[in-house]
């Protein structure tokens, strides 16, 4: 029962913050579109507000990074952790109540990317 | 251990229609504050961020049925079914980065990937071959998904299938309505914490009520120790050869999945799809021990009506668990159930505003062009709602659908990579892969079927191409496409660009 317990805590806790990473960048996303209206003009129709605000996401998406790589060691990292969370689970009884746990994870994961949108906006915040 | 639990009937309608109205609040706000035109309606202005990418990928990827499949897998052939479940299932979300990555260099103003292939081929049966592909994919994640819930709500609540179908398609279009991917990307984000943290608190809880992990290892070990091994090759020879190769077709053939791709933050492509599909697989690992608890407590598969899939449903509902926990694993189901088709109804938007209604309408003005995208979302609910609900066998749209996905797989990934790849090769592969592999799979089963496919549709293109010694495609010319929003220019068929390879009718060029 300890298990469940503390699975349960950790439940609540992950789930308040992750509502207020979603809350937070949904008014963050929210802001800027208004800004982005307020600067093209407040009377201005549907398409054009769009346009304004696309022309900052064409600007983006050509300065992409031209050399990306598509290989990606955490991929490869997360199917061979994957491999031996189950082969591990194979061997032992005691693992099993600890892969539950790593379901709260990925919630955890969602957060973490939440952050990084959030630091890289502090960050261009302060450089403009 | 087994009882069977008496769960009101009415809590099941309440968890159905109290899941719709929290995400109908959310779309209504979506629509009020994100949403101005098609091009938002459908993209999202290309302003997802890692969180929402990530988040809404996973549920997106989590289908009703997955969930309740990685259970079945586990029951059916212990620990390897729950590994060739699993990790076949990450593997194919991340095999969308380098397409992902090219396509979105290539084609930053994209909306969808049989945009890219009439722009890339100028060919119209191989363009209307892919819409269909896409279309009869989206139909069959709605419908797979639908019976994902059905299987949920009756096996717990005992609803009828009829009511469950039309109470599930109603609420799911009805939100998916305001909104479009904003509001897909936001309640996916949701749905994703509603699958993975009740995914923990139930598998612990059902552990716990059995006894401990303990008694279910001994257990399993006593009946057959292959149950505790990852290495069985029946289980790869029975269903993780075909499952592994089939999922990928289910990514990279999918305009679910390429809408996301145009509609994330560039910088964000890549990091999405990497940490959606690893941070995909804890859900199947989690909800694979409910498989293997059932299996180690001796359910027997008549006690399931023999659908090994109903494994979860069945367990949660006859081990005496308290309500909240039934109710915490129903939500887990409807959530990934609401999530996928929410995602399916924005990709269907996508492909009529971009596909179907502009080339057809090129100058129809922008409010008309948005009322049609957000209208064929409730058609799309209308027609699958009308499939699901007319009782016929899935088996041939299954079949159908399947057998083009798959056979688009391969001319797909040459399109995006090799450049001399030509209209007809594309053409040909996709058609005599159909046409001889989808033959070949009913006669001789899913693995020699699967296997023709891919070898006709990648020898066909090639050789074709190689024989017709036509220049190199310029990825170049689809560098500058306009997007929807961008009224200088002309958007419409008067918008021809000529290239070195001859005309291109490319109307957002």
């Amino acid at each position: 029962m300890a298990y469940v317990i503390i699975a349960s805590i950790f439940a609540v806790i992950v789930s308040l913050v992750y509502l207020g990473c979603i809350w937070k960048s949904f008014r963050e996303v929210s802001r800027v579109l208004q800004e982005a209206e307020a600067g093209g003009g407040s009377a201005q129709p549907a398409a054009s507000i769009s346009a304004t605000a696309s022309s900052a996401s064409n600007a983006a998406a050509f300065s992409a990074p031209e050399t990306e790589s598509w290989f990606s060691w955490k991929a490869l990292i997360s199917i061979v952790a994957s491999s031996a969370i189950l082969f591990i689970a194979g061997r032992s009884a005691f693992f099993w109540n600890l892969i539950p746990f790593v379901a709260i994870g990925s919630a955890v994961a969602v957060i973490v990317a939440f952050s990084i949108d959030f630091r890289k906006k502090d960050r261009s915040n302060k450089t403009d | 251990m087994l009882q069977t639990n008496t769960i009101p009937t009415h809590i099941g309608y309440l968890l159905m229609f109290g899941l719709g109205a929290f995400m109908l609040l959310i779309a209504l706000a979506v629509r009020k504050s994100l949403v101005r035109s098609t091009h938002d309606y459908i993209i999202a202005d290309r302003k997802i961020g890692l969180g929402f990418g990530v988040g809404s990928v996973i549920a997106v990827w989590t289908w009703a049925m997955a969930v309740m499949m990685s259970s079945g897998q586990a029951y059916s052939w212990g620990l390897s079914g729950l590994f060739w479940f699993t990790i076949p299932n990450g593997i194919a979300v991340m095999a969308m980065v380098p397409f992902a990555v090219k396509l979105r260099k290539v084609v930053p103003n994209g909306y969808t990937i049989t945009d890219f292939i009439r722009s890339r081929f100028q060919n119209r049966p191989a363009f209307i071959i892919a819409v269909l592909g896409m279309i009869f994919g989206i139909f069959l994640e709605i419908i797979i998904n639908l019976k994902g819930a059905v299987l949920l709500i009756e096996t717990i609540f005992g609803i009828r299938e009829i009511v469950v179908l039309a109470v599930v398609i109603f609420i799911v279009t009805l939100y998916s309505y305001f909104g479009g991917i904003w509001t897909s990307a936001i309640t996916a984000t949701v749905n994703t914490l509603l699958i993975t943290v009740p995914a923990a608190v139930v598998t612990l809880f059902v552990l716990h009520q059995v006894g401990g992990p303990t008694a279910v290892f001994q257990s399993l070990e006593r009946q057959d120790p292959q149950l505790l091994s990852i290495f069985r090759a029946d289980a790869a020879a029975g269903f993780g050869i075909t499952l592994a190769l089939g999922l990928l077709a289910s990514t990279v053939a999918d305009q679910t999945f390429w809408q996301k791709v145009w509609a994330i933050r560039p910088n964000h492509v890549k990091r999405t799809f990497i940490w959606g599909g690893a941070w995909f697989y804890p859900i199947p690992l989690a909800l694979g021990l409910l498989g293997l608890t059932a299996l180690g407590i001796g359910v027997k598969p008549d006690d399931l009506g023999g659908d090994v899939t109903a494994v979860g449903p069945y367990l949660v509902s006859h081990l005496g668990l308290p309500l909240f926990i039934v109710i915490l694993y129903t939500l887990l189901v409807l959530n990934a159930c609401y999530s996928t088709i929410d995602g399916a109804f924005s990709a269907m938007s996508s492909l009529v505003a971009v596909d179907i209604v502009k080339p057809l309408k090129p100058s129809l003005p922008e409010r008309k062009l948005f009322a049609i995208t957000k209208l064929s979302i409730v058609l799309c609910g209308i027609v699958a709602g009308a499939i699901v609900m007319s009782g016929v066998n899935f088996v041939s749209l299954v079949l159908t659908t399947y057998a083009i996905k798959t056979s688009l797989l391969i001319p797909l990934i040459l399109a995006i990579f090799w450049p001399r790849l030509t209209s007809r090769g594309f053409l040909w592969g996709i058609v005599l892969s159909i046409l001889i592999g989808l033959p070949v799979r009913i006669i001789s089963g899913e693995l020699a079927g699967t296997l023709v496919i891919f070898g006709i549709s990648a020898v066909v293109p090639v050789a074709f191409s190689l024989l017709a010694g036509e220049k190199p495609f310029d990825y170049s010319l689809l560098k500058h496409t306009r997007q929807l929003n961008e009224e200088t220019g002309g958007i419409g068929p008067a918008a021809v660009a000529t290239s070195a390879r001859g005309r291109h009718n490319l109307w957002r060029t």
